[in-house]
């Protein structure tokens, strides 16, 4: 690989929940990042030209954030994740990742920095963070310092959302919880239309990424012994947590995905004590034409909360 | 001194509805005509023909309200105080005349949903997604097809001895399959039985998918006109299905209750019914998102706008 000073960092997928991870194990090694904008409808359509039809829709809008970070840095950061435990692991999209990206862009020859992580290599976050540095050249120790304050730079914001969150669960107003993978949940595309139809309804949004993520992997426990996604287990343990605190939950899920198709089904069949609403978004209209189902379901606990309708 | 009375409009992708109702929920006028594509046209002879029914020398329209598809197009037109989604004015009109009910069923044109009813209010419900196999739409195209008036499809589905097995988990199979079925032989009435018995199964299947349906269970929509389906889901269902005569009117029903509930009243004109209305369809520029803007306009001038995700697209 050649000499490395800007990294492109694609703003999709698992961006919105390590991003800021990725971004300051960079920065402390003394490289400059450059992320790609929020999606908006072009990145979507040149995703979607490069993508086979079948796939989700977030996969082709983080191939649409890809291209647009061609010539815009000397190398684009698409780790293939895995998973560290057996129970914890990643869909398949992420263990063929950068194998799916390099072939898609075969013709532009990106450069692509990366690296893996998979269960049963027994490693660990330092440890693959050790060998990504050592792919940019670094040595173990610089390595393992910059690995060290960018996780606490993560821990820092994580914490700092999981405070705002509480403020915001502590006060008053209908509260709605936003269920899903957090690249469904804040991408504008996605869930973040939904976000804006639920506030603009006069509800108050919180959702399951913004939950201690220990806690919630431990409770998810309760609700599945089995399931073997850490992304579905972090949602479904902050739904557990949070279910008694909010009026409503709001399940999103992107088109095609197979874990949530499973997943979402048995929390609907699972919590029966607070009105719940799923949501599938795809690829033809993303998240237009939502607004007749998030208005009847806010109706819903509106009118259950003031007792009845008093139409008779 | 005149009494008050209230309009709802229900605008679906294939019938638009209208009622007037006084304090009382009773009916003062009602209609039912099909779209035709054209929300606009369609509002506007509802709007003609409540005026002909309307006892306008004893009643006065105090607030309106619109519900369907194309809500917020007659919505603006017709300067409504309430314009809301067709889940809850369904539950509304459903539950203000069978205050006891449960589960409502509807299919329509399009479109078919299912609403849980606890105590009088909606708890839960759901929409049919992607497809529109086992709607009005798709026993139409069977119909004719077949060389019979859908209309007619109860009745000679209540003719027949037994249902013949049609595949209609998607509109472009049951058409093959009723081909075929025809051709090794299987009689008119069976086959008709047939497709109501998959429609009614195909509901349940998909978007009652999950769903206890408790009894009062009441059947609404175009779809529930027809006979044999009610039947059949009667047999599935084991429990008797209200089919109310005024079904197809509870939307428009539902959102007139919700005009009046809203306390704000302003006399209304039937005279939208003559006015021309235009409705425009901008990009907005601004940024990549490039949305969709409509624009309507009475005459020449712009009375609302939607469609922009963020304040750089509003025109007005």
């Amino acid at each position: 690989m050649g000499q490395i000073h800007t990294i492109g960092i694609p703003r999709g997928l698992m961006a919105y929940r390590s991003g800021v991870l990725w971004k300051a194990f960079f920065e402390e090694l003394g490289l400059s990042c450059v992320i790609s904008p929020k999606s908006d409808r072009q990145i979507l359509e040149k995703g979607t030209k490069r993508a086979a039809d079948e796939t989700c829709l977030p996969f082709k809008l983080y191939l649409g954030h890809v291209e647009s970070l061609l010539g815009e840095c000397d190398a684009i950061f698409v780790p293939r994740m895995g998973g560290y435990r057996p129970k914890e692991k990643m869909c398949t999209r992420y263990e063929a990742l950068p194998d799916l990206v390099k072939n898609i862009f075969r013709n532009q020859h990106p450069n692509i920095l990366t690296v893996s992580y998979d269960w049963y290599d027994h490693t660990d976050e330092a440890k693959v963070y050790l060998s990504l540095g050592a792919a940019l050249g670094r040595s173990k120790s610089e390595s393992k310092k910059a690995y060290g304050a960018a996780r606490k730079k993560m821990d820092q914001w994580m914490k700092a959302k999981e405070k705002k969150q509480n403020i915001l669960l502590e006060g008053d107003g209908l509260k709605i919880l936003a269920a899903g993978h957090p690249y469904v949940l804040h991408d504008p595309f996605m869930g973040g239309e939904i976000s804006r139809l639920l506030g603009k309804m006069g509800a108050t949004v919180v959702f399951t990424d913004y939950v201690n993520r220990e806690k919630a992997l431990k409770r998810s426990y309760h609700f599945s012994k089995v399931m073997p996604w850490i992304i579905n287990r972090e949602m479904t343990g902050a739904v557990m947590l949070l279910r008694e605190r909010v009026d409503g939950i709001v399940l999103l899920s992107a088109y095609p995905c197979g874990p949530d198709s499973l997943v979402n089904d048995m929390l609907v069949r699972k919590v029966k004590e607070i009105p719940m609403l799923s949501l599938t978004l795809d690829a033809q209209s993303g998240a237009a034409g939502m607004e007749t189902r998030v208005e009847s379901f806010m109706d819903i606990i509106r009118y259950q909360k003031a007792g009845g309708y008093g139409n008779h | 001194m005149k009494k008050k009375a209230y309009l709802g409009i229900d605008i679906g992708s294939i019938s638009t509805k209208g009622v007037i109702i006084d304090e009382n929920n009773q009916f003062l006028a009602e209609c039912y005509l099909w779209t035709e594509g054209n929300p606009t046209e369609a509002s506007k002879k509802v709007l003609h023909e409540l005026r002909i029914q309307f006892d306008q020398e004893h009643y006065q329209v105090v607030a309106s309200g619109t519900t369907g598809s194309a809500r917020k197009l007659v919505g603006a037109m017709l300067g409504a105080q309430v314009v809301k989604n067709e889940i809850t004015a369904h539950a509304v009109g459903t539950t203000a005349l069978h205050p006891d009910v449960r589960t409502i069923l509807e299919i329509g044109g399009q479109d078919s949903k299912i609403i849980c009813v606890e105590n009088g209010v909606a708890v839960d419900y759901a929409m049919n997604t992607l497809c529109a196999a086992g709607t009005g739409a798709f026993l139409s195209s069977q119909a004719h097809r077949l060389g019979v008036a859908v209309e007619q499809f109860g009745e000679i589905a209540l003719s027949a001895k037994k249902a013949a097995p049609v595949a209609a988990r998607c509109t472009v199979f049951a058409e093959s399959d009723l081909v075929h079925k025809l051709q090794v032989g299987y009689p008119k009435e069976e086959i008709i039985a047939g497709l109501c018995k998959a429609v009614a199964g195909n509901y349940l299947n998909n978007v009652a998918k999950g769903k206890k349906i408790l009894s009062p269970v009441v059947f609404q929509g175009g779809v529930s006109k027809n006979a044999g389906v009610v039947k059949m889901f009667e047999e599935e269902l084991r429990m008797p299905v209200i089919v109310d005569e005024k079904g197809h009117l509870m939307g428009a029903f539902g959102i007139a209750i919700l005009a009046r509930e809203s306390r704000q009243e302003e006399a209304f004109s039937f005279d939208a019914a003559d006015m021309e209305f235009k409705t425009r369809e901008v990009t907005c520029g601004k940024c990549a998102n490039h949305c969709e803007i409509i624009c309507v306009y009475r005459g020449k001038e712009l009375i609302d706008s939607w469609g922009n995700r963020c304040d750089r697209g509003a025109i007005r």
